[in-house]
This record gives structure tokens, C-alpha cells and sequence, in this order.
């Protein structure tokens, strides 16, 4: 089973490593189409050189075949192609098919997209929990439910050879099936660092697949890569209990505003040591006078921090872009006094006793 | 080489050499306003030619940035071109000019050269030649669409000193409608593009259908023109489309009407419909001028009748018709029905056929010929190479599941630069060599032309190739950095990332040498003192005029007596394939 596991997980020249079984079959269609082309290519460039050399001007006064068309080779010629296109569209749409219809017990996650993040949401039985990275268990058609907050995005796995574009105001569908799990442990898990030697930890137990933004969003278009991490059944069940528990629990507000200003991606443009990024730095500004970019000012306290978290176009700094896209609705009430306290952490003003 | 002067016929004008005093259309008047105001269809094509040559290498040198950057998966050479306080906003302000470079390297070389390229150079050249007229149908319509095209070549250069567009050269909604750039200038600027592009579309096919010279009937005209004829069918019947939805976009951005922003109510892969419903047919407008100077070039330095003159000059005109049922193609992950990405398939397919047909059809043409390996030659089979591995990398993304895969990849940026570079470029290069003695009078250095030839398709292929294979690997286009993808595929990104900028700095040398010593034989160059000068002949009507040609091209009324492939070394004796 290893060695099985070692030949389909190995890439081939033309393409990445085959993470499902529709990579399988779209590769075989890939393949045909690839040898037909080279057989044809082949055929073509080596008739042209053949041509170009036997034929070659001798004298200036060589003669020419007056050959100007051939009923037969030209029937022929239109015929076989025409053959061979119409297998390659009926296997193309075959396994498009496939692509297409996700199985009626998949498993549902919620993926949403932005300038420039991911977050997929899980609903399982007890509670509803995000992740910024997408964990799925082996063997188990998974269905995402996709859109965007913004402009078009598009989801793009390689090695799973699926891609559908995620537009905003429209939910896209797209599904997979991954074929066996890539690790034993999510890394996060898993990716301990050690204190003492600043090593990390078995790092080679979970190798995740890649996960890519393929439609042009603006200007971190490239930086909006995530991991797909692929678990066994049992240890996807022990990492979503984990992550149940998180969401239950009651952690210290500035903790889970520190999650949440990783996984919503606040820290593109916003740093939390005083330099400025695409937006102002989080740090040395809480509770200071903002001047704002239509000539006035104000206080930055947690209200300015709420409304430009929902509004981000109303109250803009000055010496800033208006780059931000708004959050509101994606964050509740909770979330949003987590980020405030995270930003007082930051300033060394948060008081924990507060709540 | 046989003497040319046999080969001018009876009516086909006089030979050069009793008018040796006479002035031909370069020097019948050297002033300024005696180009600017010309009515003459050889001087408006120079002038297009002088246009469309300083936008390509304008074009050129952006992607020659492009590639640099992509040399290593980080961002490296762009941070030295913008400002910023720490390594991050550097990284940021890179990423924004990245996004600029590819924008305007694609709107440029789309719209102010590939579009306008072959059609409005030697088409405005050389189609009154061909059909044995005097000029085009309507001339002083032609002058004012080479300022149309100078207008709107404007708004385009305005947009870079307005601080830059990123929006691509599809102009996506709703980022298009969102972005802080140029937008409104340079749509408006390829608005007005489109009209240049529509009048000389329909200046071509009235000269066509009106102006042939006598007995010049449907069958005996070049196969060049076929092709002309058929991009000026799609330029008259699809450029509008593209101007109403660049309105509708300006209309959208200015007065905040909802059409394809979701936020508004509006629908964005409507504008994706209505896009590519210009932009897929575009693409042949792109193409079929291309077509068809490979049909000139290959017959007549094999000495061959071309090959299925028939099926060419039928193909020609169905590839234009079925090519605009096919647009959706672009969009079968953009979530369209998936009936529609269905069709679009099966009609996408059917395209292939008639071009196919063509690559068969070039091949048999040399096959008993004369075969001489001249710059235009070897331009011509370099075509046939490059727009073959163009045409079969097709069928990847023409088939519904390659394509769920390969969409937005490198894999399409390598398969239509295969075709807009490796096809509609050499077929451009083809072109110059094959008619630059008839233009100019003055001779080109052969051996240049065939270094030249061979140097473009060495680099052209290491550039592209290796494009390919990074995109069927995942690589997605339109990226500044690759830094943060998975090790294993980093590695190979990394090596055809190298290859290709490598590829690029050859074909970049290569391309700025052709231009080189193309310059210096215009003011060097060997002259032809008569039409037995000229290194080959065909046996279309634009041979039988002076070289260069006369201010109204023929003295007197020329006439189709044989067909534009009947060369004189043909041996009838030798029996054909009928």
C-alpha cells in the first residue's frame, strides 16, 4: 500500500502530484490528448523537413509539380481529424461530468474569498468554526459552497485538478474527493517548535497540497496561497474537536483577537510593531489623534476600530490608500470586541478584568 | 534566380526599365505634410508600420521587465523601481507596478499591435496592389482611420502617465469597476481603437468586392486577400460589440449604474459574455492575416501553385463565421451553465478542423517544389512549427476537463503566445522580408534575415516552452511572486521560470537585431535598379508593379490573366494530382 501510495503521489513532468481519483481521470484524458498531438506534430514537422530538404532548390531553373489539390488526400484529411476531435470532446465531457456533479452525501464547507484571503467555515453538529487553511478527512467527497466579498476570485487545487471562479452576490459549487491522507497530523498541530534548540517538529508527517487564486484580484493576486491538508478520518475527527473547543471556549478576548487578525488577514496591511504596511500600524495609534484624508480628525478608541472594521471607507487615515474591504457581517459581536482588545494588547492597553 | 522581367505579362505594366527617371511614391514628395495628409494606401501603411514597430518593442521591453522579475520566486528586481520604508511596502509597491507591467504589455500588444499588425501594414500596402487597383475604395476614409488608431494609441499612453492601469487587458468587473486606475481613459482609448479597426474593415471589403482588376474573378485572388477579407467580416461585425460593452464599463465607472458590478445589482460574467464575444473572434482577426501571408510566402519561394486553394480560401472564411460561436470557451470555470460550456466545447472543436486544414495544406504545398531557404522562407516554416504546437495545445483547453485544469495557467499564456508570437509575429516577420525589396527598393542582408529567423525561433521556443510545463505543473498567470507554493513545485517553477527569462533576453536580442539591420538597408541597403534586381518574384499583380511602386501603383490598367500561383516553373508536363 506504501508503494502504491508512492507512485501515484509522484509527479510526472507534465503534471503535479495526483491528489483524487478526477486527477487520475482527467490526466488519462490529458495523456491522449498529448500523444495524439505529438503523433501529429511528429507526422507534420517531420513531412515539412523532409519536403524542405529533398526538395531544396538545386538550380535556379528547377522544376515544380503542378499538383495544386487532391480530392482524396484532402476527404481524408479533414476526416480523421474529425474523428479524433469528436473522442477527444466525448472523454473531455465525460470526465467534466464527473467534475461537475458532487455526490449527494458530501460533506458541505463554506469557503469565502477576499482581497486577499481565504476562510472556510465548517458547520458540524455542535458549533460552527472557521479556518484560514483547508482540512478535509480522506476518502470523503467534500462539497464547498464558494463566494466572494469582493471581486472575482478563482479556487484553484493543482494536485486535485479542480478550479471554479468565486464571484461575489453568487455562491459557486465545486467538489473533490482526495484519495488517502497526505500525514498523520495537521500541521498545525503536528508543527510543534521546540523552545530549547528553536527546531520544529516532525515536520514530514503531513505534507499539505497547494491552493491557489487563479483569477486576477489586484495586487496580492499572488500572495493569496493557502495549504490543503488531507487527514485520516480519525485524525480529522480529533483535529475538528479541537477546533469545536477553541470555538466553545472561553479564551482570553485579546488571544482570539490575535487568531482572528491572522486568519481574516488583517496582517497584509496592518503590522503590530509601528511600520506601515498598506494601513497604519496597529501599534502607538491606539488612543491617539488620527488625522483623517478629508482634512479632519478624531480619536482612534474602540468605536473608530469597530466602524472602520464595517465601513472602512468612511473615516480613512491620512497618508493611507482606500484599500480596505469592509468586514461587516462577517464578524459578530464577539469577534469585533476581540479585535479591539487585541489592538489595546498591542499597546500594552488592554485590562483583561475589563471583558 | 530567373529573370523577372520575363515574368511581368502582357498588360501587367510596363518594366521599370523605360521609366528609370520616373518618381515612385517614397520620393514624389519628401515633405512632411505631403506624408502626414496622404491619401496614398502605400504611405498609410508605412505610417501604421512605423506605429505598430515602436509599440511592439514598447510592448517588448515591458515584458522583458516581466521576465526579469520572474527570474526568482520572490520579489527582486521590480523593488528597485519603487520607493517604500521597509522590505514589505517595497514588496507591495513592486507587486502594483508588476501588475501595471503585465497590463499594459497585454493591452499594447493586443490593441496597438497584434490587432492593427498584418492587416493595416500589408494589407493597407499591398491589397490595392493585389487586386490590380489604384488604391483602396475610399482613401481619405483610410487616412482618417490611421488617426483613429493614433487618437486611441493616445488615450492608452495617457494612462501610463496618469499613474498606471492593473486591471489587465480583459478589464475583469468588478475589479475593473473597483480599482483606483486609469480605467476610463484607456477603455475609452480602446473604444476608440475599435473604430480605426471597423473603418479599415469595411474600406477592405468594399475595395475587394468593387475594385478587382479585370478578370481578377473570385478564385484567382491571392489567398492574402481571402484572409484579409475574412478579418474584415469579423472587424465590421464584432468590433462593436466590444464598444458598447467598454460603454457600458465607462457608464458603470462614471454614473454608477449597476450593470455588471453584483454590488449595484448588476452581473459580472455578463461582462465576460459580452467580452470575449468580441475578444475570441479578435483573436482570428489576429490570426488570419497571418494565414494568409504564409500562403503568399510558401508558394512562392517552393515555385509551387499552394496546395487546396480551395479549401484555404473557404476556411479562411468559415474560421471567421464559426469563430464567433465559440467565445465561451474562455469562461468554463466561470460559472456559466455547464450546457453552454457544453456547446461552446463541441464548437470550439469544429475550428480545429479548418485549421488543420491549413497546416496540411502549407505542408503538401512544398512537396515537388523549389525550395529556397530565404528569411522569409525560414520565417514561413518556423510558422508552420510554432502555430502547429500553438494549434495542438488548443485541443487542452478546448476539451471541458483539461481545461477546469490548465484555465488561467501558464499553460494558456504559453498556448496563445505559441499563436499570437510564434504565429501572427513570424508571419509578420515572413511578410517584411518576403515584400521589403518591393517596398523600399532597396535589399535587406540576406544573412541577417536567416541568422535572424533562426535566433527568434531558438528563443521564442525556450521562452514558451518552458511555459508549458510550469503551467499543466499548476503555475497560475498573472502572478508577481511564487515564493509561497509547495516545495516540490517551487523547484520546477523556479527552473522554467529561468529557462523562459533566458528564452526571452534571446528573442529580445534577436527581434532588436532584426530591426537593426531592417533600419540600416533602408539607407544602405543594395538598391533595385529594375525589377531584375529583386531576388524572387511572385506572380500576384503587386509584382508586376515598380519597384518601388508608382504614386497610383500601375500605369495601366493590369489584368488577371492567370492566377497569382501559376508560376513559370510549374511543368504541366510533369502531371498532377487531379
Amino acid at each position: 500500500m506504501n508503494a502504491l501510495n508512492h507512485l501515484i503521489a509522484t509527479a510526472t513532468f507534465w503534471m503535479p502530484r495526483q491528489a483524487s481519483d478526477v486527477a487520475v481521470e482527467l490526466d488519462n484524458v490529458f495523456y491522449f490528448i498529448y500523444y495524439l498531438s505529438v503523433i501529429f506534430f511528429v507526422g507534420i514537422i517531420a513531412a515539412m523537413v523532409y519536403f524542405s530538404l529533398r526538395y531544396r532548390r538545386k538550380s535556379a531553373d528547377q522544376r515544380t509539380s503542378p499538383i495544386a489539390h487532391s480530392n482524396t488526400l484532402e476527404l481524408w484529411w479533414t476526416a480523421i481529424p474529425t474523428v479524433l476531435l469528436a473522442v477527444i470532446f466525448f472523454w473531455g465531457f465525460k470526465a467534466w461530468v464527473t467534475l461537475n456533479v458532487p455526490p449527494a452525501n458530501a460533506m458541505e464547507i463554506q469557503v469565502r474569498a477576499w482581497k486577499w484571503g481565504w476562510e472556510f467555515t465548517y458547520n458540524t453538529p455542535n458549533t460552527t468554526f472557521t479556518s484560514p487553511n483547508l482540512y478535509v478527512p480522506e476518502k470523503k467527497p467534500i462539497k464547498l459552497v464558494m463566494t466572494s466579498n469582493d471581486v472575482l476570485h478563482s479556487f484553484y487545487l493543482p494536485e486535485f485538478r479542480i478550479k471554479r471562479d468565486v464571484i461575489p452576490k453568487r455562491s459557486t459549487v465545486l467538489w473533490f474527493e482526495a484519495r488517502q491522507a497526505t500525514g498523520t497530523w495537521p500541521e498545525e498541530t503536528a508543527r510543534k517548535q521546540d523552545p530549547k534548540t528553536g527546531k520544529w517538529g516532525d515536520v514530514s508527517l503531513s505534507k499539505p497540497y497547494n491552493l491557489f487564486c487563479a483569477e486576477y484580484c489586484g495586487q496580492q493576486h499572488s500572495m493569496m496561497m493557502r495549504k490543503v491538508y488531507v487527514l485520516s478520518q480519525a485524525h480529522y475527527e480529533k483535529w475538528v474537536a479541537e477546533k469545536e473547543k477553541d470555538a466553545g471556549s472561553d479564551k482570553p478576548l485579546d488571544v482570539l483577537g490575535q487568531e482572528l487578525y491572522t486568519s481574516k488577514t488583517c496582517n497584509t496591511c496592518h503590522s503590530v510593531d509601528g511600520t506601515a504596511v498598506l494601513g497604519p500600524s496597529f501599534k502607538g495609534r491606539y488612543g491617539a489623534k488620527i488625522e483623517f484624508a478629508d482634512g479632519t480628525s478624531g480619536q482612534m478608541d474602540d468605536d473608530y476600530i469597530i466602524e472602520s472594521i464595517e465601513y472602512p471607507n468612511r473615516k480613512i487615515a491620512k497618508g493611507f490608500p482606500a484599500a480596505m474591504p469592509t468586514f461587516k457581517g462577517q464578524l459578530d459581536a464577539k469577534q469585533l470586541r476581540a479585535l479591539v482588545a487585541y489592538i489595546q494588547s498591542v499597546n500594552g492597553k488592554y485590562n483583561a478584568q475589563k471583558k | 534566380m530567373t529573370t523577372a522581367t520575363d515574368a511581368i505579362r502582357p498588360g501587367g505594366g510596363p518594366s521599370a526599365t523605360g521609366h528609370a527617371e520616373e518618381k515612385d511614391y517614397l520620393n514624389v514628395d519628401n515633405s512632411i505634410m505631403s506624408w502626414l495628409f496622404t491619401l496614398d494606401h502605400k504611405r498609410i501603411g508605412l505610417m501604421y508600420l512605423a506605429s505598430v514597430l515602436f509599440f511592439f518593442f514598447f510592448g517588448g521591453v515591458l515584458a522583458l521587465l516581466i521576465r526579469t522579475e520572474l527570474f526568482t520566486p520572490g520579489a527582486d528586481f521590480l523593488t528597485y523601481f519603487v520607493s517604500g520604508k521597509n522590505a514589505a511596502e517595497l514588496k507591495l509597491a513592486a507587486a502594483d507596478l508588476y501588475n501595471q507591467l503585465f497590463t499594459l504589455h497585454g493591452a499594447i500588444m493586443i490593441f496597438l499591435f497584434l490587432i492593427p499588425s498584418i492587416p493595416a501594414t500589408f494589407g493597407n500596402f499591398f491589397l490595392p496592389l493585389m487586386l490590380g487597383a489604384k488604391d483602396v475604395a475610399f482613401p481619405r476614409l483610410n487616412l482618417f482611420s490611421f488617426y483613429i488608431y493614433v487618437l486611441g494609441a493616445l488615450f492608452f499612453l495617457y494612462t501610463l502617465a496618469s499613474g498606471g492601469l492593473d486591471t489587465g487587458w480583459t478589464f475583469y468587473t468588478p475589479y475593473s469597476t473597483s480599482t483606483n486606475t486609469a480605467v476610463i481613459a484607456s477603455t475609452f482609448g480602446a473604444f476608440i481603437l475599435g473604430f480605426s479597426s471597423i473603418l479599415t474593415g469595411v474600406n477592405f471589403v468594399v475595395t475587394v468586392h468593387k475594385m478587382r482588376a479585370p478578370r481578377m474573378t473570385w478564385t484567382r485572388i491571392p489567398l492574402f486577400l481571402w484572409a484579409l477579407y475574412s478579418t474584415s467580416l469579423i472587424q465590421i461585425l464584432a468590433t462593436p460589440v466590444l464598444a458598447i460593452t467598454l460603454l457600458l464599463l465607462i457608464f458603470e465607472r462614471a454614473l454608477g449604474i449597476g450593470i455588471f458590478d453584483p454590488a449595484m445589482g448588476g452581473d459580472p460574467v455578463l461582462y465576460q459574455h459580452f467580452f470575449w464575444f468580441y475578444s475570441h473572434p479578435a483573436v482570428y482577426i489576429m490570426i488570419l492575416p497571418a494565414f494568409g501571408v504564409i500562403s503568399e510566402t510558401i508558394s512562392v519561394h517552393s515555385r509551387k501553385h499552394i496546395f487546396g486553394y480551395g479549401f484555404i480560401a473557404a476556411s479562411s472564411v468559415s474560421i471567421a463565421l464559426i469563430g464567433f460561436l465559440v467565445w465561451g470557451h474562455h469562461m468554463f470555470v466561470s460559472g456559466q451553465s455547464p450546457l453552454a460550456s457544453l456547446l461552446f466545447s463541441m464548437i470550439t472543436f469544429a475550428v480545429a478542423v479548418p485549421t488543420a486544414i491549413k497546416v496540411f495544406s502549407w505542408v503538401a504545398t512544398l512537396y515537388k517544389g523549389s525550395i529556397v531557404f530565404n528569411a522569409p522562407m525560414l520565417n514561413a516554416l518556423s510558422f508552420i512549427f510554432l502555430f502547429t504546437i500553438g494549434g495542438l495545445t488548443g485541443l487542452f483547453l478546448a476539451t471541458l476537463a483539461t481545461d477546469v485544469h490548465l484555465h488561467d495557467t501558464y499553460f494558456v499564456v504559453a498556448h496563445f503566445h505559441y499563436v499570437m508570437v510564434g504565429g501572427t509575429l513570424v508571419a509578420f516577420l515572413a511578410a517584411i522580408h518576403h515584400w521589403w525589396a518591393k517596398m523600399f527598393g532597396r535589399h535587406y542582408n540576406e544573412l541577417c534575415g536567416r541568422i535572424s529567423a533562426i535566433f527568434v525561433f531558438i528563443g521564442f521556443n525556450l521562452t514558451f516552452f518552458s511555459q508549458f510545463v510550469m503551467g499543466s505543473q499548476g503555475m497560475p498567470r498573472r502572478y508577481f511572486t511564487y515564493d509561497q507554493v509547495s516545495p516540490e513545485l517551487l523547484s520546477i517553477y523556479t527552473r522554467m521560470h529561468q529557462i523562459s527569462t533566458v528564452g526571452s533576453m534571446i528573442l529580445g536580442l534577436a527581434l532588436t537585431f532584426t530591426l537593426f539591420y531592417l533600419t540600416h538597408s533602408l539607407f544602405f541597403g543594395k538598391k533595385v535598379h529594375n525589377d531584375s534586381d529583386l531576388r524572387w518574384t511572385g506572380e500576384s499583380m503587386e509584382w508586376k508593379a515598380a519597384t518601388p511602386p508608382s504614386p497610383h501603383n500601375f500605369h495601366e490598367q493590369p489584368i488577371a490573366y492567370n492566377g497569382p500561383y501559376d508560376f513559370k516553373e510549374i511543368d504541366h508536363s510533369l502531371g498532377g494530382g487531379h
